[in-house]
């Protein structure tokens, strides 16, 4: 499992993304001042860095060169939206910039991508009887080659890396389409239907109605989904 | 044109004129005063012809016919005691001929005579020499003579030309000489301006410190002087534009630092309530969340409106009893003192303020409810007033945490926080004592913030707009 460090002195924040990252199968330390951190960042090993900019004690940059000393990739999460502070953040050093307010699905994924840019994660996922190479964007089914659209293989991969998660249309097609959702169901819904029969996920991957999409691994056993287990995230090995 | 060449070029022409038209007056009175001299002699030199002639002549026995043959005899041997080979001499009888001439000019002289016994004279130009000629009739008992003598006078002429020659060279000299200092005076003299437009358009580039030297008191040092007082005004209100830009971008990224927090937990949370399954305790606290973000925005809204009404609403002022005040604060932050236990001593004389009651009421709860924050169970905060030299003096004080000595002048800057998780427990929005400020300033009143960390931290303030009591029975009714 991969360890991150989160750095954020507003305490519902630091939880929030505790919450999500555990869930997405990461182990999480959190801490609300500068010093802390960098005592944090000595003292274990982690794969991953979510720093906050403006924190007491020591601020974000400088924190930032104390951890690309230890060769710890930092990811900025800060309320500093301008694009100046984009570009310094990434001039500094930064892996990725994330601004608040932030969508969980968003920071799971720049999380994952950027644990992937460090060979933190597997560049395959193995899961019921797919296996998803990311790096060639090319799923195989039992060995068979399956083929996907560019869009549907980021559908694929929205899903498998959010099991158990209600997945809302909007969120799907913000996240796929990288734009805004103008309320038009349809693309999302296509793809989703084409995706399932392709795959052959017509079980795994469930419709709410009016929400959008759940995929589950599990599809015996509806009622184990409302069950106050973690998701699973079996696929997350190094 | 350029100041300079203005200046350079008038100067210039003005003395070269003046040299031109001096000199030549002078050269001209000169020549003139030679020429006059010259004339004078050439008459006195006739004269003493005439005088010698007529002598002669009369001398002569009485019957001795003075023939034009004698006279001119007379004449060449005058001429001969004269030695001067320039003068020539020539004598015409009565009836102007000629009767002795020992010159090959011709003169028309005579014909200008008539009459005239006395000398007169003439220059006339024969060839390349000048001469003077004098004229004057000599009657002797017995003929009239009529004597005309021819000077040469080139040397006059070559004395003018000399003049003239010098003063050409002088001329140049002159103006070579008034050129080279009327350029250093020019230059001199423009400088200053020089330096003034080059500072002056230094400071429209955007240069704010350039300032000219001031030295001297011309006219050109004034000048300086003002433009050093308008740029120092000037660089002052950019400075204060600067600031208040600045203080307003501050202000934005403060701002939406603060709205972005709580929303960053709201949206969050809400998401993960919406599409995950959370066991029932991370509900409650992912809920729990949603509430407390929420008030927190809710806080900071009521807060930014009331600043926003502070700065668009045109304030009524009244006039407030000091003792009604205080009750209303009492009342007001009596609930949040209990929850801590905390003691509010009042001690205030009566008197009226002149101010607004609902903003005056702002002022002192933010001041209490700091206070009560900075407090621990059971502490003790004491409102004081009474008036003073200046006006009516508030004093609150608590024996609370306290602050160091750098955090005071940060405290009233928006969303400054000196412990920011205590202040979100305590709920706190940041801009509690940016409102006093706001208040203080408002009402014309001045504070001073005093403080030492774990003793207590005192505010004072001062109010300038306070009467005395109106009457007793009317300090009653409001009583």
């Amino acid at each position: 499992m991969n360890k991150i460090l989160i750095v954020e002195d507003e305490e519902p924040i630091a939880n929030l993304i505790k919450m999500s990252l555990k869930s997405a199968g990461y182990l999480c330390q959190v801490c609300y001042d500068g010093q802390d951190a960098a005592d944090q960042m000595l003292a274990e090993n982690y794969d991953l860095c979510l720093l906050d900019i403006m924190l007491p004690e020591i601020d974000g940059y400088e924190l930032l060169d104390y951890a690309k000393d230890i060769h710890l990739p930092v990811i900025f999460l800060t309320a500093k939206g301008e694009t100046a502070d984009k570009v310094r953040g990434l001039r500094a050093g930064a892996e990725d910039y994330i601004t608040k307010p932030f969508e969980v699905l968003e920071l799971l994924a720049r999380v994952e991508n950027v644990l992937r840019r460090f060979d933190k994660l597997a560049q395959t996922i193995d899961i019921l009887d797919l296996h998803i190479d990311i790096a060639s964007r090319t799923v195989t089914k039992k060995g068979i080659p399956l083929k996907l659209t560019y869009k549907e293989f980021d559908l694929l991969l929205l899903f498998v890396r959010n099991p158990n998660v209600a997945l809302y249309r909007e969120s799907i097609y913000e996240h796929v389409w990288e734009s805004n959702y103008l309320g038009d169901s349809r693309t999302v819904d296509l793809h989703v239907q084409r995706l399932r029969k392709k795959a052959g996920l017509e079980q795994n991957i469930k419709s709410i109605y009016k929400v959008g999409y759940r995929f589950t691994t599990d599809t015996s056993q509806e009622e184990r989904n409302q069950s106050h287990e973690p998701p699973a995230a079996s696929h997350r090995t190094i | 044109m350029k100041l300079f060449w203005k200046l350079f070029i008038t100067m210039m022409c003005v003395i070269i004129s003046f040299f031109m038209i001096s000199c030549n007056i002078l050269v001209h009175t000169a020549f003139q005063t030679m020429l006059d001299r010259e004339a004078d002699r050439g008459i006195e030199e006739i004269k003493i012809f005439q005088y010698a002639l007529l002598a002669s002549l009369e001398g002569l026995p009485k019957d001795y016919q003075a023939t034009d043959k004698a006279v001119a005899e007379i004449t060449k041997s005058f001429q001969q005691s004269l030695n001067n080979a320039q003068s020539t001499i020539v004598i015409y009888n009565s009836q102007n001929k000629i009767i002795y001439c020992n010159s090959n000019l011709e003169s028309d002289l005579i014909s200008k005579a008539n009459g005239n016994t006395s000398g007169i004279w003439q220059i006339a130009k024969h060839g390349k020499h000048y001469y003077m000629e004098s004229l004057c009739r000599a009657n002797s008992s017995k003929e009239r003579y009529t004597l005309e003598m021819h000077r040469k006078i080139d040397h006059i002429y070559q004395d003018r030309d000399l003049l003239y020659e010098r003063y050409h060279l002088t001329l140049i000299l002159v103006s070579i000489g008034i050129t080279v200092i009327l350029l250093l005076f020019s230059i001199h003299f423009t400088r200053p301006v020089r330096k003034l437009s080059q500072v002056t358009r230094s400071f429209a580039q955007g240069n704010y410190k350039s300032r000219m030297r001031e030295r001297g008191h011309d006219e050109v040092a004034l000048l300086s002087q003002d433009f050093n007082q308008m740029a120092g005004q000037i660089e002052e209100n950019i400075a204060e534009l600067k600031e208040n830009a600045r203080r307003k971008e501050e202000f934005t990224e403060a701002f939406s630092h603060e709205l972005k927090t709580p929303l960053t937990s709201i949206i969050g949370y809400a998401d993960m309530l919406r599409s995950r399954n959370m066991p029932a305790e991370e509900i409650i606290s992912s809920a729990d969340y949603i509430f407390h973000q929420g008030k927190r925005l809710e806080r900071l809204a009521m807060k930014m409106m009331e600043i926003i009404y502070i700065d668009r609403q045109s304030i009524q002022f009244q006039k407030i009893d000091i003792q009604l005040l205080i009750d209303k604060i009492k009342a007001m932050t009596e609930p949040l003192l209990k929850k801590k236990s905390i003691q509010l001593e009042c001690q205030a004389e009566s008197g009226l303020l002149h101010g607004d009651l609902d903003l005056l009421l702002s002022l002192f709860s933010n001041l209490i409810d700091n206070a009560r924050k900075a407090c621990s169970e059971h502490g003790n905060i004491l409102l004081s007033g009474h008036p003073s030299g200046k006006g009516y003096f508030f004093s609150i004080k608590d024996d609370g945490r306290g602050m160091p000595e750098e955090e005071i002048h940060k405290i009233t800057e928006p969303f400054y926080m000196i412990d920011k998780s205590r202040a979100r427990k305590e709920g706190g929005a940041g801009i509690g004592m940016t409102l006093c400020q706001k208040i203080i300033s408002l009402h014309q009143a001045e504070w001073t913030i005093e403080s030492q960390p774990e003793k207590g931290t005192e505010v004072k303030i001062i109010f300038q707009e306070y009467h005395q009591e109106r009457k007793a029975s009317d300090h009653e009714s409001n009583a």
